[in-house]
């Protein structure tokens, strides 16, 4: 960003910037971990990603945000980075990958971490094990739909959320579109995870219906990594918190 | 039609007969011979072809078929039900979709017909370099639109979602990986 006045906002709204070489930058990044998690037992991996979201908020004197989020989105767009990916072998049990993840959330880096689970299918039994474990207190369980409506709904029991696939596809197409998520160029799994990225699509059925998925081999990675963006990926209504979902 | 009366008319007749001598009449949409033999355009339209029932010939001729409806097709195949082994149905189209009654018919290992398929380098009405050009203009050899108009291939109809300069723009060697 050059001026935060090239963006109509107010002068007496920017809060305090630091000056650099590319111009204004906010004085203090927030960031935020979220850990997507697709459960598979026999025939697919179980995928686990691990996505940290960067934001640079304007802060006035105390640290607090002086923009609204949507504002704040347009002034500065936090970027995504990925930081873990991993596949757990087939055939591996639902207690084998709740071990994992709590050793995975037990993590000195993950503290604060949100933990996004698939919750369709087989997931269900992962999360309730999550839960009763009690390893992960920023649990989101989403189950996903065919929706198109861009919304996200509170899951019939009302223990988590329903959302379309094609939401979390959009969010990873805008981020990746837009330059904002990054992969690690090092990490071993950042190839396969291309390689299901590439071949990751969109079939419409005869009557029109979207799917979405792997057109060749898996895409557990790109599950997993689409919740964990979801996860951190603002919402119109606001950022979600265990709070907020009564969770 | 307008294209059918003019390929007719370029026919040379025989006996120093020109075509136009058997041309008989014509109209918008038919042309009738000498010999009582007539060809007539239909619309395929998209009302399931209720306003072309009723007729009968021998041979039907349907342009562009992978984009024409089952419902238009059913309308149609009476047309030649009474002429037994000289009723004729020809399909011409450029492949669409891997997916369909069109694609179904042409994959169907039915040797009651007789498939052809003709590619756009066969053609000798088409230009090399004009063909390698138009190539690069809708994303290259390998890309749907260009099997599907010029390779004459039935093509899949998913599309990857991200897009391979996209994911190499996205590597980065500055993130610090969370080993775990």
């Amino acid at each position: 960003m050059e001026n935060p006045a090239d963006y109509g906002i107010p002068s007496q709204e920017w809060g305090p910037c630091a000056i650099t070489a590319s111009g204004y930058v906010a004085a203090v990044e927030r960031r935020q971990l979220a850990c997507g998690l697709d459960p598979a037992n026999l025939v697919d991996f179980c995928g686990v990603a691990i996505v940290e979201s960067i934001e640079s908020p304007e802060v006035d004197a105390q640290g607090q945000p002086v923009l609204d989020i949507n504002q704040r989105q347009k002034l500065l767009p936090a970027r995504y980075e990925v930081r873990s990916l991993r596949r757990l072998p087939r055939g591996v049990g639902y207690l084998a990958i709740v071990a994992e993840v709590g050793r995975l959330i037990a993590h000195p880096e993950m503290r604060g971490a949100v933990l996004c689970v698939d919750a369709g299918g087989l997931g269900g039994v992962v999360v309730d094990l999550i839960q009763a474990a009690g390893i992960a207190p920023n649990l989101i369980a989403v189950t996903t739909t065919g929706s198109v409506t861009g919304k996200e709904t509170r899951s019939p029991d009302g223990t988590g959320l329903c959302v379309g696939k094609q939401q979390l596809v959009a969010n990873l197409q805008t981020l990746l579109q837009t330059g904002r998520l990054l992969i690690p160029r090092d990490l071993p799994e950042s190839k396969t995870f291309l390689e299901e990225l590439k071949s990751y699509s969109l079939t419409l059925s005869a009557s029109g219906h979207p799917s979405y998925g792997a057109s060749t081999g898996h895409d557990d990675l790109v599950s997993a990594a689409s919740l964990a963006v979801f996860a951190l990926y603002p919402k119109k209504m606001g950022a979600w918190t265990t709070e907020s979902l009564e969770l | 039609m307008a294209m059918v009366t003019k390929f007719y008319r370029a026919l040379t007749g025989g006996e120093g007969r020109t075509a136009e001598d058997d041309l008989e009449s014509e109209s918008k949409l038919s042309i009738t011979l000498a010999n009582g033999s007539e060809i007539r355009a239909y619309p395929g339209g998209a009302d399931g072809g209720n306003k072309i029932r009723g007729a009968t010939c021998e041979l039907i001729v349907v342009d562009e078929f992978v984009r024409c409806s089952l419902e238009l097709m059913t309308a149609v195949r009476p047309m030649i039900s009474t002429k037994g082994k000289n009723g004729r149905l020809i399909l011409l189209s450029t492949p669409g979709f891997a997916t369909g009654w069109g694609w179904e018919l042409f994959m169907r290992d039915d040797p009651s017909w007789q498939k052809e398929r003709v590619t756009a380098l066969e053609n000798p009405r088409i230009d090399k370099a004009w063909l390698a050009a138009e190539a690069l203009e809708i994303g290259g050899i390998d890309s749907v639109a260009y099997r599907s108009e010029y390779l004459a291939e039935f093509t899949d109809p998913s599309e990857s979602l991200f897009g391979s300069a996209i994911l190499e723009a996205a590597l980065s060697d500055d993130i610090s990986v969370i080993r775990w």
